[in-house]
Order: C-alpha cells, then structure tokens, then sequence
C-alpha cells in the first residue's frame, strides 16, 4: 500500500517545517499559490481559513490547488462552523480527488465573531465528532451511516489546540478524547509564550501524537496590538518595541525592518522550539510569505 | 416555564390595524409569571386599545391557553363577545396564540414574543435552560445543558473561543458550560467521563411538526 502521507513520516523524523497559507475570499488562486511559492522550502504547507472571515474560497478545492500547482504536501483546515456532516464530507472527499490526504480540524470562531455575524453557526459535529467521522471513513471506507465510499480514503487526520489557554488540564483532555479516536498530529494556535509551550507540551506528552507548534510572524505593529487582544497571547514587548520603531519608517525601508524585527525574534524562538523536543513547527506570515523561508534558512544554520 | 417578552406597541398596533373589534386573552400560567400575559397585563392592554380606538368586547385570562380543552371550556362564558369579535389579542407564548385561535376559530394575534424555555430565578430574571434538542444529554453532561449553555451547542466541549475558564463568544463573563462539566467531573474522580465522545444529535428528531401521541 503506498501511503502518500508525507507529512506524517516526516513528524515521526526530526523537526518538520511547515508553512501556512489562508484562503481568502478571493477567486485568483494564482495569488495564493505564489504566496506558497515565495515560502521556499517547506515540507509542508496549511490551507486555513482566514481569521473572522466568512466566506473565504473552499478551502478543500485551494488546498487542491495549491498541490497542484507547488507539488508541496498539502494540510487543508476544515472547520465544522459552516457545514453539516453532509458538507463535511463531501469536502473532504473532493479535496481527496485533488490529490490532498491531510486534514486539520478545527471548530471554527463562530460566526458572531466574524465578519459575517448573521450568519448561522451550523456546528452540526464538534471536532471530536469530525474526527472520529474521518477515521471512520479512512478505516471503514464508509461513512458512520454505513454508506460506502469507493476508493481508498487513508487520511491523516489533526487537530488544532489551544497551548496557552487556562485551565489548561481541560484543553488537554478535550485533546486526549481526540487523540483515543485517532489524532495523527496536533498544531497549536500561535503563542509567543516558551513558558506556556512547555507546560503544554507537559500536559499532552503521555498523548503521544507529534506537536506542531503555531508560529505567526507579525507584518506590522498594527497586527501585533490586534492580537495582543486576545488574552491568550502576548506579544513581547521587545518585539511590539521593535515594530514600532519599524512603523517611523517609510516604504521599503519599514518592510525591511518589519522583516528584521520578525526574524530576530523567532530565529531564537525557533530554535527553543526545536531544542524543547517538538515534531516541528507551522510559521504563519500573512502578507509576508516570503519570511517564512528566511526564517526557515537561519533554523538550518 | 416559557419565557415570552412584550412586543413593542407599535407592531402590536400594526397587527391590529385591520381589525376593530377585539377580546383580549391573558394567561393564567407562564405569562402570568413572566408579567407579560397575567391579569395587570391585560388589564394594561385593554386600556391602551381603548386609547387606540379599539372596540375592546371583552378580556379574560384563560387558566392555560396552551391547552386547547382549556381554552373551549373558558371561551365559552365570553361566547357571543368572541363572536362578534374581528380578532382574538392573545398575550401568550406561540403555542397559546395557536391554541386559542384553534379553539376560537377565530383570527388570533401574538401580544408577545417568545424567547425561550427557561427557569425562574426570581420575578424578572428568567434564564434560558432548554432548546427541546429531543435528545437530554444531562445525563452525561453533569445536569448542564450543552445545547443552551454552550454558545456553539458542541456535545463535545470546550472549544478554542474559551478563554480562562469562560466563553469567549458570548463575552460577558459568562462560564464556559465544558469547563464547569470538567471541574464536576474531577471533583469526583470521573475524570474518565470527560473523555467520552458524545455521538451527533440525530437532526432527523426536529424535522416538521413535532408530536407525541398515546
């Protein structure tokens, strides 16, 4: 049986690099897939949505794409916000046709947070209901219904978690009832905290199931100040600090400092990552792609 | 209890502008309670339809105008007043409107909104407890209800918008349902509870009108 499941070979050796991409509502792929390009050499690449977005391009059918057209090992996010198990699968059996195996499951913002906050937040499974219903297609080759699915599905399957969050006993066992179902890897929502990595990576240790961690790189200051919102990360001081010092400049020079601020950070960062023992670590960089191979060459060095 | 709230004068005004004779019919039970349909209410309502220049016939509060037994039994001391009425005001939940307007074969209007099934914590303060999924998961869910408690509905919590122990959704310091089901669980070793995976409601159960027959 050949297993085209890269991602999962390459967490069981070393620290795998992965890039993360998101949709967008947009239809030219063509912006998105040079976003991947401009990330160099990444073994991996996630589709997500975006953040507070509704309505984004599928993510099933850009994560298709985005194979296609870069041949790098594709991670499409799923979120069970906006479609009944019905939809569910259908997505992920067409991103399947598209050549794309791994699927990260996450519950999705719901919509009041969102752009969009009229719409309906369907939520018709959680993620451990996702979960357990993609293994079963993956194992049964049918859906928990009993209807059969032609072909073969082998599908490695993730979840998102929350590495920085409290009480964090409750995120690591919601993980556990996941992991028992069969989790093939976790990523962590971005933190800048190595204190709360360590003590995650505590709480799921005896899981089993490799830990990516969640990188976001910060394009400007005004970003940086937008997340320090949620009172789940916080964003160093020294890096706000450096960013704004970026924002007195103007054009390319600001974009060069943005850039350096970035990389002196989580150059150190990175590499704490990969010293503390984790499968590898998935870099987000939102309008700034290009960084995340930079980033990627200095861990190499 | 349901839980119902007034409507504003103003659509009540516009539901009624085609009629000019009218009952008015309170209820005895839930709206009673809820200060939205009991005897001062209606009381209220028959003088501003006065103001409105309404021809009010009569007004009554009916035991429960749910049931509609109830209802053919009460509407008939105001028997020719319902009659000669153009439209019923009935300040009830939804089930009451429908139930009189049954019973009365007559045209009957909402004097109320209805908000949800809920507890009374005390006159004036009345939380939301059940969304009548068809299918109780108290039992597994230390007697909370995750449907109504949890802001998504997930079976199988908590979710990525908790934030210290609270719902991020809802924000207003509101205790995230599957956080609190935990801490019970632990606090009495079943921690292994938690780990069940709870299956996906079965959306067939609320498809069309919903009926229980003996």
């Amino acid at each position: 049986m050949v297993i085209m499941l890269e991602l999962r070979e390459f967490l069981g050796k070393g620290f795998t690099l992965i890039g993360q991409v998101d949709s967008a509502r947009t239809v030219d792929a063509g912006a998105i897939v040079s976003a991947v390009k401009s990330m160099g050499k990444v073994q991996a690449v996630i589709v997500s949505e975006p953040q507070g977005v509704l309505g984004a391009a599928n993510t099933a059918v850009v994560s298709g794409i985005v194979k296609r057209e870069t041949e790098v090992e594709v991670v499409c996010q799923i979120t069970c916000r906006d479609r009944n198990r019905a939809a569910l699968v259908s997505d992920v059996l067409a991103a399947k046709m598209l050549g794309v195996d791994c699927f990260l499951i996450t519950g999705g913002g719901h919509p009041k947070l969102s752009d969009t906050p009229q719409a309906m937040a369907v939520f018709d499974l959680d993620p451990a209901q996702l979960v357990q219903m993609l293994k079963h297609l993956s194992e049964k080759g049918e859906t928990p219904a009993g209807h059969k699915v032609s072909g073969p599905l082998n599908l490695c399957v993730g979840a998102m978690a929350s590495p920085a969050t409290s009480p964090i006993d409750v995120e690591a066992k919601r993980l556990e009832r996941m992991a028992r179902i069969g989790l093939d890897f976790i990523v962590t929502y971005p933190t800048f905290s190595l204190e709360a990595l360590r003590s995650f990576k505590r709480e799921v240790k005896q899981l089993n199931v490799p830990v990516v961690v969640g990188v976001r790189m910060l394009p400007d200051v005004r970003d940086a100040r937008r997340l320090n919102e949620d009172p789940r990360v916080t964003v160093p001081p020294e890096l706000i600090d450096a960013l704004e010092r970026a924002e007195r400049l103007k054009g390319e020079e600001k974009v060069e400092a943005c850039l350096e601020a970035n990389l002196n950070f989580f150059e150190g960062f990175l590499k704490a990552i990969k010293e503390e023992g984790f499968a590898g670590c998935s870099i987000h960089a939102p309008g700034m792609e290009h960084a995340v191979g930079q980033l990627a060459s200095k861990l190499k060095n | 209890m349901i839980i119902t709230v007034a409507k504003s004068d103003e659509e009540v005004r516009r539901a009624l502008e085609p009629y000019r004779n009218i009952v008015v019919i309170g209820c005895g039970t839930c709206a009673t309670i809820c200060r939205t349909g009991g005897e001062d209410q209606v009381k209220e309502m028959v003088e501003k339809l006065v103001r409105w220049g309404k021809n009010v016939l009569a007004s009554m509060v009916v035991e429960s105008p749910c049931d509609v037994r109830i209802d053919r039994r009460d509407l008939k001391r105001i028997e020719d007043e319902v009659k000669e009425a153009d439209a019923l005001l009935v300040m009830s939940c939804g089930v009451g409107v429908q139930a009189v307007g049954e019973a009365s074969g007559k045209r009957a209007l909402a004097a109320l909104d209805t908000v949800f099934l809920g507890e009374v914590e005390h006159i004036g303060c009345f939380v939301e407890r059940c969304r009548e999924c068809g299918f109780c998961v108290l039992n597994e869910t230390e007697g909370l209800c995750p449907i109504v408690l949890c802001a998504k509905g997930l079976m199988n919590g908590p979710c990525e918008d908790m934030v210290n122990g609270k719902c991020g959704v809802v924000k207003d310091d509101v205790d995230c349902v599957w956080v609190k089901v935990w801490e019970r669980m632990k606090s009495e070793g079943r921690e292994e509870d938690f780990l069940r995976v709870n299956p996906p409601l079965d959306r067939s159960v609320k498809v069309g009108v919903g009926r229980v027959v003996w």
